[in-house]
C-alpha cells in the first residue's frame, strides 16, 4: 500500500469519525422526542457509520486490499461530502436526514470490502 | 491542564531516574567484556519490557474497541433491522480483532527474539552459534515478506528504507561480544524492517484507541455534564460536580496517547542505537515508560467508567 493510499484511508476514517461525533452530540431526550421515522433514521445512520469505520480500520490493519484501493478516492470524496453536510447543519432533524441519505453512498462502497 | 503538567513532570522525573540508573550501571561496569555483557542484558530486558508494554496496549485497545462497539449498538437500537445490524457489527468487529490478534502474535515473536538474544549474550560458550536466534531471524524474514510482499519493505516510506539499509554497517564498529555481534550483523536489516512495519501498525492501533477515547469523552461530556446543566427545569444531581471533575481529568489521556504515539516512532532509532552498541539505551526505557504510563491511564479510566 502506498503512502497516498494510507492518507486517503485516514482522511475517510477521520471524516466518518466527525460524523459519528456529531451524531453523538444529540441528547437522548431530544432524540426520544423526534418522530419514530427520524429515530429509525438516526439508528440506521449511526450503525452504518460505525460499521464503515470498523471495516476501514480492519482493512487498514490488514494493509492490502485491492478492492478498497480502486474505490478509495470515491469513498473519500463521499465521506468528505458527508462531513461538510453534517457540520453545516445545526438542526438535529435536518442533520439526521442528510446523513441518512449520504451514508448510503459510503455503505455501497464499503460493502465491496466484504 | 494541571493534571497534564503533573503527568509530564512525573515523566521527566522518571526519565531522569532511568538515565541516572543507566549511567550508574555504566560507571560500575569495568572493561569492555563486562560492558558488552551488560549491554546485551540491557538490550534484551528492555526489548522484553517493550513487547510486554505493547501487549498491554493491545489488551486495552481490544477492551476499549469492544466496549465502545457494544455501547454504540445500544444507541443504534432504534434502527430498522436489529438482527441484521448486530450480525454486521459482529462480523466487522471480528475482522478488527483478528488483525489485532495477528499483530499481537508478531509482537510476541519479537519478544521471543529478545529473550533468545539475552540467552546468547549470557552464554558462557564463546563461539555460541545462537541457533535459536538464527531460527527466529529466519522466521522474521518470512514474516516481513508476508507483511510487505517481496522483501518486506514495500510498505515502508523512503526514509524508513534508507535507515534500514544502513543498519548493517553500524554493527561493524561496535564492542558487542563476538556472538552477539555476529547475530546483530545478520539480523540488523531483518529486525529493522520488522520494527519499521511494527511502528506503522502501532500507529494504526493507537489511532483507533485515540478515536474511542475521544468519543467516550465527548459522550460523557454531553450526557453527564452539559445536558444536566442546561436542563434548567431539573435540579442538578449530587454526582454532577464529580462527573465534571472526572471529565476534566480524563483530558490528560489524549495528551499521553500522543506522547506514546511519538515514542513509537523512535523504535527504529532505538534499534540503530542498539546496533551501534551505545551504552546509553535509555531511549527504549523511555519508550516503555511512555507506553506503560498511557496504558495505566486508560485502565484507570476504564475502571472509573465501570464504577459509574
Amino acid at each position: 500500500m502506498t503512502a497516498v493510499d494510507n492518507e486517503l484511508n485516514q482522511q475517510t476514517r477521520d471524516s466518518l469519525r466527525v460524523v459519528r461525533r456529531k451524531l453523538y452530540t444529540i441528547p437522548e431526550p431530544e432524540l426520544s422526542a423526534m418522530s419514530l421515522d427520524d429515530q429509525v433514521k438516526y439508528g440506521d445512520s449511526l450503525h452504518q457509520n460505525g460499521l464503515a469505520i470498523l471495516m476501514l480500520e480492519a482493512a487498514k490493519l490488514k494493509g492490502v486490499n485491492d478492492q478498497f484501493k480502486e474505490k478509495e478516492q470515491e469513498l473519500s470524496a463521499a465521506a468528505a461530502k458527508l462531513e461538510s453536510d453534517a457540520v453545516a447543519f445545526t438542526d438535529a432533524v435536518k442533520m439526521i436526514r442528510v446523513i441518512s441519505d449520504g451514508i448510503k453512498l459510503v455503505t455501497n462502497i464499503v460493502t465491496l470490502l466484504r | 491542564m494541571y493534571c497534564c503538567k503533573a503527568s509530564n513532570r512525573r515523566i521527566q522525573i522518571r526519565r531522569t531516574f532511568i538515565a541516572a540508573l543507566v549511567l550508574s550501571s555504566t560507571l560500575l561496569a569495568t572493561g569492555c567484556a563486562t560492558q558488552s555483557i551488560r549491554q546485551g542484558q540491557d538490550l534484551s530486558s528492555s526489548g522484553v519490557a517493550y513487547t510486554d508494554a505493547v501487549d498491554k496496549l493491545l489488551d486495552v485497545t481490544t477492551d476499549r474497541v469492544i466496549n465502545f462497539d457494544s455501547a454504540e449498538l445500544i444507541k443504534t437500537r432504534r434502527g430498522s433491522d436489529l438482527k441484521k445490524m448486530i450480525t454486521e457489527k459482529n462480523a466487522a468487529l471480528q475482522s478488527v480483532m483478528v488483525e489485532i490478534g495477528r499483530f499481537r502474535a508478531q509482537t510476541r515473536r519479537l519478544k521471543t527474539y529478545f529473550v533468545n538474544l539475552q540467552a546468547l549474550a549470557d552464554s558462557p560458550v564463546k563461539d555460541d552459534a545462537g541457533g535459536a536466534v538464527k531460527s527466529l531471524s529466519d522466521s522474521f524474514s518470512k514474516l516481513n515478506k508476508a507483511l510487505g510482499k517481496t522483501d518486506g519493505k514495500e510498505k515502508l516510506s523512503e526514509e524508513q528504507k534508507t535507515q534500514i539499509g544502513g543498519l548493517g554497517e553500524l554493527v561493524a564498529h561496535t564492542i558487542h561480544g563476538a556472538n552477539v555481534k555476529r547475530a546483530l550483523e545478520r539480523d540488523a536489516e531483518i529486525i529493522g524492517t520488522y520494527l519499521a512495519l511494527q511502528e506503522n501498525q502501532l500507529g494504526n492501533i493507537v489511532d483507533m484507541l485515540d478515536d474511542r477515547v475521544q468519543n467516550d469523552n465527548d459522550l460523557f461530556l454531553n450526557e453527564k455534564v452539559i445536558a444536566p446543566y442546561v436542563a434548567k427545569d431539573k435540579p442538578l444531581g449530587d454526582s454532577w460536580s464529580k462527573d465534571r471533575r472526572e471529565w476534566a481529568k480524563t483530558q490528560c489521556v489524549s495528551q499521553q496517547l500522543k506522547t506514546a504515539q511519538e515514542a513509537a516512532k523512535q523504535l527504529r532509532g532505538v534499534w540503530a542505537d542498539i546496533l551501534e552498541g551505545k551504552t546509553d539505551i535509555n531511549s527504549l526505557s523511555i519508550l516503555i515508560s511512555d507506553v506503560s504510563e498511557f496504558v495505566t491511564s486508560v485502565q484507570a479510566l476504564e475502571a472509573a467508567n465501570g464504577a459509574k
